[in-house]
């Protein structure tokens, strides 16, 4: 399996402090700053033969939010890619949402960099 | 440890997001129920309050969570936006601010969050983020809370199949929600219907859309599914604005069989199952012989190419790359020029003629070609006004509230563009103005009212380009400038002589006379005149120009006149002796060979000249800067008229070369400052020339 990471939220900060992490760790990360771009990138890594290993999602984001991201997703090509969901929401209509949607895991921010790298280990070797 | 790189990104991030919160919050305050705005503001302060919690900022963390709470409550209709919100948010957009400034300076946060500003701006928020006591359910409600606005609400929701096990009926929510209003529309979403065979009668297979209008705010309808929300899904949204008269505007927009479909006609597979049998237009197109493939296919290619390009159509850019971008086109532009006059004198040399210069052409060409070059890079350095202009917003609703006063700041030609450089000293200067219009030019909603006006008064702040240059109005609607009161003062100063007669034109520029900025004046004089000086001052270096307009009870208007770039003055070169000078053209008037009998001396060694019955101070421009010249004859030189902040003066120099678009190098960084430079350029043949300062240069010799 591929370790390249996808990486999709609005705010860089969070996007960096992800790829910093993930890197140090031997991941190759990619990035994309809203569900729209996220899709595309994932169009885009794929014809480029670079299939992600997973994909690391936010929900709350502008032009298209997670859950609706993750619903495309599984709709397409990416249907196979597992897609952790990195948030703040913590409520459980928005938890039940995202695994309807198609998510494989929650977690809540602020995480701490070794929980992400165990979370990340279980998707992608 | 933080990695620093996340922390310089966290920086950028901010303050892109503060200012964004600011103008969603100034914003708000005229569209309160712009669902979409409140969004954008929630999730601006919860991505600061994300970031700043991986950067490590806890102070930062737990100030924007207490911001995010009350925006929360805006959001969830708990609260209503009103005027003492937005005051609160906009404080706490001040305490981030100040937080980023500390950052910057890489002090602790640790001082800022004990700050007064900060526990007032928390205590203001925490007024607002609790949550409100829900009102009584009953059922004459509607009743008592008549003469609110009317809102209108969509719900949707579909609840677990096996509800009616738990004694529950989406119908009885229904007939509750009746009690609190109108239902408009209900519509059943039959999708998930199961075949006759498989059908459970037990069991919910419907999922609902009521659209209902009603007084009652977003608490009471929750409140209706209270007992339900765990076991399904519930999305109640403000859609007032999507409805007028009745008539839900959004179906303007919605495709055939999204109504169909929603109007529960017939199930969305159907819709499907129709639009597969469509053919794509191209497809028909080239059936039907009318195109070939390969023509579709590059039009498809093409409107592919360009979605593409509209979605990244701008990168950002360091200012210093574009500043040394600028340098080296400035340096290409004098090289060519060099580069030209060479090959003309090289040709005319060997060939003896300047005809069938083909050499010369070329270079030619390639001057043209770098002086494109260099408009379109001058061209890259200018950005709209619109972002400098909607900090204003905050401006007037700050000091119209603080003062009582009503007032609308309207803006137009907010997409002018003008020199970031330019933009950036701007700023002072405007607010100042605009400060100055609400503070003395508008009245007292009652004296408004009183002269028949109405009671808010309005600013009009405009941009436009005019000519080559930027023009930027501030126009306010008040009482207009008490021009006789400003005489007085003048003459009371002694600034202008007791008996001295003025046209309103010269009256309105004693404004900028720095005396006229006292206390007093403030009472006295409708206050205008408060560091006029200084605005003239600024705007002046910026090498523009500002004039003012006003008409008793009507109001004033401030006229600001700006060069495109500074990067670049329209300059005439004279020569003193070796030395060639650059004068910008704006300042000169005329030039004149002066007779025998024009020049005067006077005592104290001052010279005078006589310019057609006009008498002005004559300066020496060698004696000034110690040239050497054998020109000392007034007569036998050429006097240059130029224009200054204290009145017209002559400038005597030897020779006037030409003129000439000097690409303005600056000396500060290299020398120490020259009074009277400005700074200096190179020409064509390859010399540095200074460029002169014109009031400086008047100051100097005149010793103002």
């Amino acid at each position: 399996m591929s370790g390249l990471v996808l990486v999709v939220d609005d705010s860089v900060v969070l996007r960096s402090s992800v790829k910093f992490t993930l890197e140090e760790a031997g991941y190759e990360v990619a990035e994309a700053d809203n569900g729209k771009t996220g899709l595309d990138k994932v169009k885009e890594l794929m014809l480029a033969g670079k299939r992600p290993g997973m994909i690391i999602s936010d929900v709350n984001m502008p032009v298209m939010d997670g859950i609706t991201f993750i619903k495309e997703l599984k709709q397409g090509a990416g249907k196979f890619i597992p897609v952790l969901v990195l948030t703040t929401e913590s409520q459980p209509a928005m938890k039940q949402a995202g695994k309807e949607a198609g998510a494989a895991g929650w977690l809540v921010k602020p995480f701490k960099n070794d929980q992400l790298i165990q979370v990340v280990r279980k998707f992608v070797r | 440890m933080v990695n620093p790189k996340i922390v310089e990104l966290f920086i950028v991030e901010a303050e892109e997001l503060i200012a964004e919160l600011e103008d969603g919050i100034v914003s708000l305050e005229e569209r309160p129920n712009d669902d979409e705005l409140i969004n954008t503001i929630f999730r601006a302060a919860h991505t600061i309050k994300g970031s700043a919690g991986i950067s490590g900022f806890a102070e930062m963390v737990d100030f924007a969570h207490v911001l995010e709470n009350t925006l929360e409550a805006v959001r969830n209709g708990s609260k209503q936006v009103s005027p003492d919100i937005i005051s609160a948010c906009l404080q706490s957009v001040d305490v981030l601010k100040t937080m980023m400034n500390m950052l910057q300076s890489g002090r602790s946060l640790t001082e800022v969050a004990v700050m007064p500003e900060t526990l007032a701006a928390l205590t203001a928020l925490k007024t607002f983020s609790k949550a409100e006591s829900h009102p009584p359910v009953s059922s004459d409600a509607s009743k008592a809370t008549t003469g609110k606005k009317r809102r209108i609400w969509q719900i949707q929701f579909r609840l677990n199949e096996d509800i009616f096990m738990n004694g529950q009926d989406p119908a009885m929510l229904i007939v509750e929600l009746s009690d609190f209003g109108k239902i408009i529309e209900v519509h059943a979403d039959c999708s998930a219907l199961p075949s006759f065979e498989n059908f459970n009668p037990l069991k919910l297979y419907t999922g609902f859309n009521v659209i209902f209008e009603s007084e009652q705010p977003r608490s009471t309808i929750e409140n209706v599914f209270l007992f339900v929300s765990d076991t399904g899904e519930i999305d109640i949204q403000d859609v007032t604005h999507q409805f007028k008269d009745g008539v839900n505007l959004n179906d303007a927009d919605k495709k055939l069989g999204e109504l169909l479909v929603e109007t529960a006609s017939i199930p969305p597979y159907a819709v499907q199952k129709a639009l597969a049998a469509q053919k794509p237009v191209g497809q028909l197109l080239v059936e039907q012989g009318v195109v070939r493939q390969e023509t579709v296919d590059s039009a498809l290619a093409r409107q592919k190419t360009a979605q593409e390009m509209k979605n990244n159509s701008s990168i950002r850019v360091d200012t210093d790359k574009l500043d040394r971008l600028m340098n080296l086109v400035g340096e290409l532009v004098t090289g060519v020029a060099q580069v030209t006059q060479l090959s003309h004198t090289l040709f005319a040399e060997k060939f003896g003629t300047t005809e069938n210069d083909e050499m010369g052409a070329a270079v030619e060409f390639l001057d043209q070609v770098s002086r494109d070059l260099q408009e379109q890079v001058m061209l890259v350095r200018m950005v709209p006004v619109e972002a400098t202009f909607t900090r204003f917003k905050r401006v007037v609703r700050d000091l119209a509230r603080e003062l009582k006063k009503e007032v609308h700041l309207k803006m137009s030609g907010t997409e002018t563009e003008l020199d970031k450089n330019v933009i950036e000293k701007l700023v002072d200067p405007l607010k100042h103005l605009i400060r100055n219009s609400v503070d003395h030019g508008i009245e007292a909603p009652k004296e408004r009212i009183a002269k028949g006006k109405p009671a808010a008064g309005t600013i009009n702040l405009n941009a436009k380009q005019r000519e080559g240059s930027i023009v930027i109005e501030i126009e306010d609607d008040g009482k207009g400038i008490d021009t006789a009161a400003i005489l007085n003062k003048a003459k009371e100063q002694g600034s202008i002589p007791e008996s001295a007669e003025l046209s309103d034109k010269d009256i309105f520029n004693l404004l900028f006379l720095p005396g006229l900025s006292t206390a007093k004046a403030v009472t006295d004089v409708s206050g205008r005149g408060v560091g006029m000086d200084v605005v003239k001052r600024n705007i002046e270096s910026l090498r523009g120009s500002i004039d003012v307009e006003s008409m008793p009870g009507k109001g004033s208007k401030f006229i600001i006149r700006l060069p495109l770039t500074l990067a670049i003055v329209e300059g005439m070169n004279v020569r003193v002796g070796e030395e060639v000078l650059t004068i910008p053209l704006l300042s000169i008037v005329e030039q004149m060979r002066p007779g025998e009998n024009d020049v005067k001396s006077v005592e104290g060694k001052k010279e005078l000249i006589n310019v057609r019955g006009q008498v002005m101070p004559l300066i020496r421009l060698h004696e000034l800067f110690s040239f050497h010249t054998d020109n000392t004859d007034p007569c036998d030189s050429l006097v240059m008229i130029l224009e200054s902040e204290q009145g017209k003066y002559g400038l005597m120099v030897d020779d006037v070369l030409g003129q000439q678009q000097a690409v303005i190098k600056s000396l500060d960084k290299n020398f120490t400052k020259i009074d009277g430079v400005s700074g200096a350029t190179i020409l064509g043949d390859g010399r540095v020339s200074l460029i002169l300062d014109p009031h400086k240069i008047e100051q100097m010799a005149l010793h103002l």
